[in-house]
């Protein structure tokens, strides 16, 4: 009996011993891991349509298997576009003729494989500024095409979050992205969101609001003017951006894009996600009527989101992202709240809600009367 | 002592009441007159009018009703309009308003359109044409007004719309049902001032009605609340808001000169914004014309 516990006690120190070498060496191993060259070439592809805004392409909000590269495509268009109701013509620059560009989807450890293409229509350079992506100026300085040419560029998106993405060519990033040539891209956790608090957040549909300031140059009896092309309208536009005031203020293009028989549209109980973008001027979302549950107001999705804001702020140059859960029916406006800009230049957009309403969160206790 | 009226007791007493019916004359007349002002401008042209008939027709009472909390159609009624009307036959035009200017009496409107005869003037509000039935007034010695909106949806024949059925439900179902309505009204926006008679003539051979210019009416918004047997329970008129007649009718600020910035939170706000006048013909108008002029001589 003795010699039975002895060889048991031995075993256990030397089994004691073993996993107090081997533990170190064991968390070790995802370190190592990680520094092994991933080999790119074996990894799932996937190639995704985009969709025009507000809209967003289908995807997972939490990662289905390993990172993957994701390919996509895009066509910039040089066009003219009618940005208000008064028809007033905008010399723009566009990724897949929409302003914004579309967003894409990706998750954290994803590889993001892009297809540029600057048509021979088109008569500028063009290229692209990933906010996401690391190094050459957010692949700016890979990503050079004149009219006529295409060019292939690969990053990881290594940082969760919504990042913008703008045309920067050197010398005319100002007005390039005056003309409307920004858009985002939105890289979720491979879990997807979370409140920082462990638990998940899921969302029943995503919109995208690209916000866009426009400075349209004015004649003397003080009317919009109307240039044939691009080139012409350059110089005085230039003098208007240097004022630092806008002539409009846009969601998704023009006054009222998102408005009438465009607005955005969701339901009682529904939770919407809203990515909004803004490449220039910085902007504070507001929904008229709701609240953001969970912003992560400069995009970062590894901070945990602050909760129950009215208005957040979203930098020039940032993309933000709002989740909230409908209580009531009816229209909502979703604004930049600086009411001048939103009522008078162009930055709102309203959501139609259906549902039941609830009197216990409002009710109008005397409808307007003769004072008594 | 008794007087007996003889013919020559009866001529003593015609003079004084001759010089009284005279006194109370001028003092009817001279009441008129207005302010004593020298306009030294009057319209470019002989103001061209219409005379509507009296007669029937079927109008929907402006402003906001509820019942019970819920808003409701605005009554809509067969009414008659007993006294024919005289109404300018096109709306004011630019070089008419430009004389009202020329004298001091109108602000210089909003509007980037040619000052024409043949043009109306935009860019003005419900002030501005207050102001210029007041100066056309005293100009021309009768008396020039705008008109109330049940004479302006009267004269302009326009078809009543048919009521959209009220949805029932919460204020929220009323509230989206509304605007998806209008939403899905298509209108494209109509910049361009059109010369008079570019949108024809309606059967009264009143000219533009359905132009992309609102007209301005006297008209008061107005909210009612109905009770369950669509009596009146109380009415409450904001006069710093009035009616504009037009494509549809309209409820703008009476200061605003173009609606574009701001009328209407959804849809398309009125075009432009102008208006014309109604003539109301009184016994003594001749008398106060001529008086009028007899002053501008000697003053």
């Amino acid at each position: 009996m003795t010699k039975t516990t002895a060889l048991f006690r031995r075993t256990f120190l030397a089994g004691v011993a073993s996993v107090a070498v081997a533990a170190p060496l064991g968390l070790a191993v995802p370190a190592l891991a990680q520094e092994a060259p991933v080999d790119i070439a074996a990894l799932e592809r996937v190639q995704v349509d985009l969709v025009a805004p507000p809209f967003v392409h289908e995807h997972d909000q939490v990662a289905q298997g390993e990172p993957r590269v994701v390919e996509f495509r895009m066509e910039i268009e040089e066009k003219e576009m009618v940005v208000d109701g008064q028809g007033t013509v905008f010399q723009a620059m566009t990724f897949e003729g929409s302003m914004p560009g579309p967003l894409m989807v990706v998750h954290e450890g994803d590889y993001v494989e892009l297809t540029l293409v600057n048509p021979e229509t088109n008569s500028f350079p063009h290229n692209i500024d990933f906010h996401a992506s690391t190094g050459a100026l957010g692949g700016g300085a890979l990503t050079h095409v004149n009219p006529g040419e295409e060019v292939v560029l690969r990053w990881k998106a290594t940082r969760p979050g919504v990042f913008i993405y703008h045309c920067a060519p050197e010398g005319m990033i100002a007005w390039h992205v005056a003309s409307g040539m920004s858009g985002a891209i939105m890289v979720l956790p491979r879990e997807g969101l979370s409140d920082g608090e462990g638990n998940p957040i899921t969302y029943d549909r995503a919109y995208y609001v690209g916000e866009h300031d426009l400075y349209i140059p004015r004649d003397e009896d003080g009317n919009f003017k109307d240039y044939g092309s691009h080139g012409e309208a350059y110089g005085e536009t230039l003098d208007v951006m240097k004022t630092l005031t806008p002539s409009h203020v846009v969601f998704n293009g023009a006054v009222g894009a998102l408005t009438g028989e465009n607005a955005l549209t969701a339901e009682v109980d529904e939770t919407v996600l809203f990515v909004h973008s803004s490449a220039l001027r910085d902007t504070r979302p507001h929904l008229i009527g709701g609240h953001g549950d969970y912003v992560w107001a400069e995009g970062s999705f590894n901070n945990p989101p602050l909760v129950d804001l009215e208005t957040w702020h979203i930098p020039g140059g940032a993309a933000g992202a709002a989740v909230y859960t409908f209580l009531q029916p009816g229209v909502y406006a979703y604004v930049n709240h600086n009411l001048i800009e939103a009522e008078q230049l162009g930055a709102t957009a309203h959501v139609l809600v259906d549902g039941e309403w609830d009197d216990d969160l409002m009710t109008q206790v005397q409808e307007p009367r003769p004072i008594e | 002592m008794t007087h007996r009226l003889s013919i020559g007791g009866a001529a003593s007493l015609a003079l004084p009441l001759a010089a009284l019916a005279l006194v109370g004359a001028a003092i009817v007349v001279l009441s008129n007159i207005g302010e004593q002002h020298t306009w030294t401008h009057e319209p470019a042209a002989s103001i061209q009018t219409v005379r509507v008939p009296r007669g029937q027709f079927v109008y929907e009472q402006p402003g906001e009703f509820t019942l019970e909390g819920h808003r409701v159609d605005a009554p809509v009624e067969r009414t008659f309009v007993r006294g024919a009307l005289e109404v300018m036959k096109y709306q004011v035009s630019a070089a008419d308003y430009a004389q009202c200017v020329s004298d001091g009496a109108c602000a210089a409107p909003d509007s980037t359109g040619p000052v024409r005869l043949d043009l109306p003037v935009t860019g003005v509000s419900y002030n501005d044409a207050v102001a210029y039935a007041d100066w056309l007034s005293a100009v021309t010695g009768e008396t020039w007004r705008l008109p109330t909106d049940r004479e302006s949806a009267y004269f302009r024949n326009a078809e009543s719309a048919p009521p959209t059925a009220t949805p029932s439900g919460s204020f929220a179902d009323t509230w989206l049902a509304e605007y998806r309505n209008k939403a899905s009204q298509p209108r494209e926006a109509q910049n361009a001032i059109s010369p008079f008679g570019t949108f024809g003539e309606n059967p009264f051979g009143v000219a533009d009605t359905m132009s992309n210019v609102w007209e301005w009416t006297s008209t008061c918004y107005t909210r009612v609340r109905l009770d369950a047997g669509s009596s009146e329970v109380s009415r409450v008129e904001n006069c710093g808001v009035r009616v504009l007649q037009g494509q549809h009718r309209a409820y703008i600020s009476a200061f605003i000169r173009d609606a574009v910035a701001g009328a209407c939170a959804i849809g398309l706000p009125p075009d432009h914004l102008g208006f014309r006048l109604v003539r109301e013909r009184h016994w003594y108008d001749p008398l106060v014309r001529w008086a009028g002029r007899g002053l501008r001589l000697i003053a």
